[in-house]
């Protein structure tokens, strides 16, 4: 009975939150929509790229575009083909002024893509081991097995392999330099919102790696995107 | 057109007058703010002159080795990109340098006599946008080029000049006026865009639920510059929530695609949508679209915060609103890739299954022939226990089966070297011969054949013997 009054507690406890992070938005309270979101972050039954987006929503609202982008990214570990998330980023990439290639959607969704190679490759096995298939047919059926084989690595590559840890700019401007020390001259300067890779960690540092160049910069200046 | 420049040597030696030319054109004299400027460059050089004097200015090879200076910043003008070629012209372009960089002029049909002699004509369209108001000059355009008399021909390096010369065609100024677009008449929802326009607008989906959003995409296309101009404001759109805009803007075309939201289910249509802008020809005009029929469907409204911390930036930029937790409208899961790699490998694994189940089904076809090779020894014991067995057909059966051919064929001279083909040594398959020719022959009535049924079986037994030996492998 005890335990049973508890998990009552526990998901009455979190809808009661989600149900605060609500209110608190609808009425402006965009910071105190932004920590009740946050709080729910730790229950591992709600949808986790709900709630980043919806913590990158609020920062929108409070005005800080770079920490929006980096909440959208991270949602978008999670849902990577939901068009709302797809909007907000390209929005907020607009707004910062950065590239916003990537916020567009592959033209055929995942699942009839899957669907697509499944029959493509199936066409052009069939056309490999079926006997007494006239020539043009099987010429037609073979040809469906690279368009198939083409199909199968960009699903693979997209869906299976996993991607490199990257990282935001949060802070206005950050400074890379070769080494991680500060007295060092910086080797590039990038504003918020730039998206980096990150090559190596240490406690305070990160090396991460930019189109423009590479160099270390302090932790604390980037948001890491992990799910 | 009016050509307004003319050619004016101030440094020019008697070479460059005589063997180039370079002249500068307008459309007209008078621009307004924000009107597309197209500036006609035309240069030319000897044919001849091209061919054996000129030489190259830099490493790189030109086409028409030449330099021309002083179109990169005009004073209150912004130099727009080029359109490029447009589709289906097919006309040859030469290179040469302009402003310090590579660029390409189209080598005109028309030739030009200077001085009685032929001149090839090049042309190069430039676009300026007057950003503001007031005289429009361009001074200092140079061209410059080198030649030389006499060449020597290097191994390495080619022709080399030995008496290498450089001269340079300076042009008159030009002048056009730039006025200020007029106060009179100006509509309110002026947008900026100067020329002449079309609009189109088109929504997509036309029936959805309440809280759902909707992509409205207008597309305006026409003569003018199109990047410098505000897109229109769909600030206070009836009935709808605007959450934002994505612009891209091509070579003839620039789309706006905003994202908006029916607010309640009373909405029937998007409504109609106006473009004002300026026709240098005919003053302030306005482009409109038609309202576009909607369908709303019963649905959940959407969660608009009532009042905000900030006031919003701009008027007609928003976020798509909160997702409800968990929800109805919460996001599909991605697809996991645990369910990829099966499905992808599925077809695979289907065919392997198809190979081995073909492959199966052929033998057993090849093994259902008649009668099957490896039988084929019980089938002649089982004949020659029947009384009245015809020997010798027994054993033409038997060998013919063995020899996959039909009992016809093995009465035939070549019996002895098949045999010895499928392992049988060369005593015995000269045995075997001469006994069913014997026995072939006693049916024509030829003398009795030393064979009885001891003989034959014996025969057939060590046939088999070495058909079986040769199928293990032994």
């Amino acid at each position: 009975m005890l335990a049973l009054l508890f998990g009552l507690c526990l998901v009455l406890g979190d809808s009661g939150e989600l149900e605060r992070a609500e209110r608190a938005w609808r009425a402006g309270r965009y910071g105190e929509a932004f920590a009740a979101y946050e709080r729910a972050l730790s229950d591992p039954e709600l949808p986790r790229g709900a709630l980043l987006y919806n913590l990158g929503n609020c920062a929108y609202r409070r005005g800080r575009r770079a920490e929006a982008l980096l909440y959208y990214r991270r949602a978008r570990l999670h849902m990577p083909d939901d068009g709302e998330l797809l909007f907000n980023l390209r929005l907020v990439l607009n707004e910062l002024g950065l590239e916003s290639g990537e916020g567009w959607r592959d033209p055929i969704s995942p699942a009839p893509l899957l669907l697509l190679v499944t029959l493509l490759q199936s066409a052009g096995l069939l056309g490999l081991l079926l006997p007494g298939l006239r020539r043009r047919a099987r010429r037609l059926l073979l040809l469906c097995l690279p368009l198939g084989l083409l199909g199968a690595a960009r699903l693979v590559q997209t869906r299976c392999l996993p991607s490199p840890l990257e990282a935001v700019v949060l802070a206005e401007r950050i400074v890379l330099r070769p080494e991680p020390h500060r007295d060092l001259a910086p080797v590039l300067e990038l504003e918020a919102g730039q998206l980096l890779r990150v090559a190596e960690a240490s406690d305070r540092w990160l090396r991460v790696l930019h189109p423009l160049g590479s160099g270390w910069t302090e932790a604390r200046t980037v948001g890491l995107i992990e799910r | 057109m009016k050509v307004l420049a003319l050619l004016f040597c101030l440094q020019a030696s008697e070479v460059a007058l005589q063997h180039a030319f370079v002249e500068l054109e307008a459309e007209r004299d008078r621009y307004y703010v924000h009107q597309v400027i197209r500036l006609s460059l035309r240069f030319g050089v000897e044919e001849d002159f091209l061919r054996t004097r000129m030489v190259q200015l830099f490493r790189r090879h030109l086409d028409v080795p030449v330099r021309i200076d002083g179109l990169e910043k005009l004073p209150g003008a912004e130099r727009l990109a080029d359109l490029g070629r447009s589709p289906g012209d097919r006309r040859r372009r030469m290179s040469f340098v302009l402003d310090k960089e590579l660029a390409w002029a189209v080598l005109l049909d028309e030739k030009r006599i200077q001085s009685g002699r032929s001149m090839l004509v090049l042309e190069l369209t430039l676009r300026y946008l007057p950003t503001r108001a007031g005289p429009l000059r361009i001074v200092g355009l140079r061209m410059q080029f080198a030649h030389a008399t006499r060449f020597r021909q290097d191994f390495l390096e080619g022709r080399v000049p030995l008496d290498r010369r450089e001269s340079a065609l300076l042009a008159e100024s030009l002048e056009l006026d730039i006025e200020p677009l007029p106060e009179e008449g100006r509509p309110r929802e002026f947008s900026g865009a100067v020329g002449r326009f079309k609009l189109r607008a088109e929504a997509e989906p036309r029936k959805l639920e309440l809280g759902r959003s909707l992509e409205l995409t207008l597309r305006i296309a026409g003569q003018g510059e199109l990047r410098h101009f505000d897109p229109p404001r769909l600030d206070g759109l009836p009935g709808f929530h605007v959450y934002g805009r994505i612009e891209d803007a091509g070579r003839t075309e620039r789309r706006i695609t905003y994202s908006i939201a029916p607010l309640s289910e009373a909405v029937r249509e998007v409504p109609g949508l106006v473009f004002s802008f300026f026709d240098p020809d005919a003053g302030y005009r306005s482009a409109h679209t038609e309202a576009i029929p909607l369908e709303v469907l019963p649905g959940r409204p959407l969660p608009l915060p009532v009042t905000r911390d900030e006031p919003r930036e701009e008027a007609g930029f928003d976020i798509k609103g909160i997702k409800r937790i968990p929800g109805a409208a919460a996001a599909r899961p991605a697809m996991s890739r645990a369910l990829v790699l099966p499905v992808l490998l599925a077809p695979w694994l289907l065919a392997c299954g198809l190979w081995l189940g073909l492959r199966h089904s052929s033998r057993r076809k090849d093994n259902m022939r008649e009668p099957p090779a490896r039988d084929a020894a019980v089938v002649f014991r089982a004949r020659l226990e029947r009384p009245g067995a015809d020997l010798a057909g027994a054993l033409a059966e038997f060998l013919a089966a063995r020899l996959e051919c039909r009992p016809a064929a093995v009465v035939a001279p070549e019996l002895p070297a098949r045999l010895e083909a499928r392992g049988v040594t060369a005593e015995l398959a000269e045995q075997c011969h001469r006994l069913l020719d014997a026995m072939i022959a006693e049916r024509y009535g030829a003398e009795a054949a030393a064979a009885d049924r001891r003989a034959v079986r014996e025969l057939a037994e060590a046939l088999e013997t070495c058909f079986q030996g040769r199928e293990s492998g032994c």
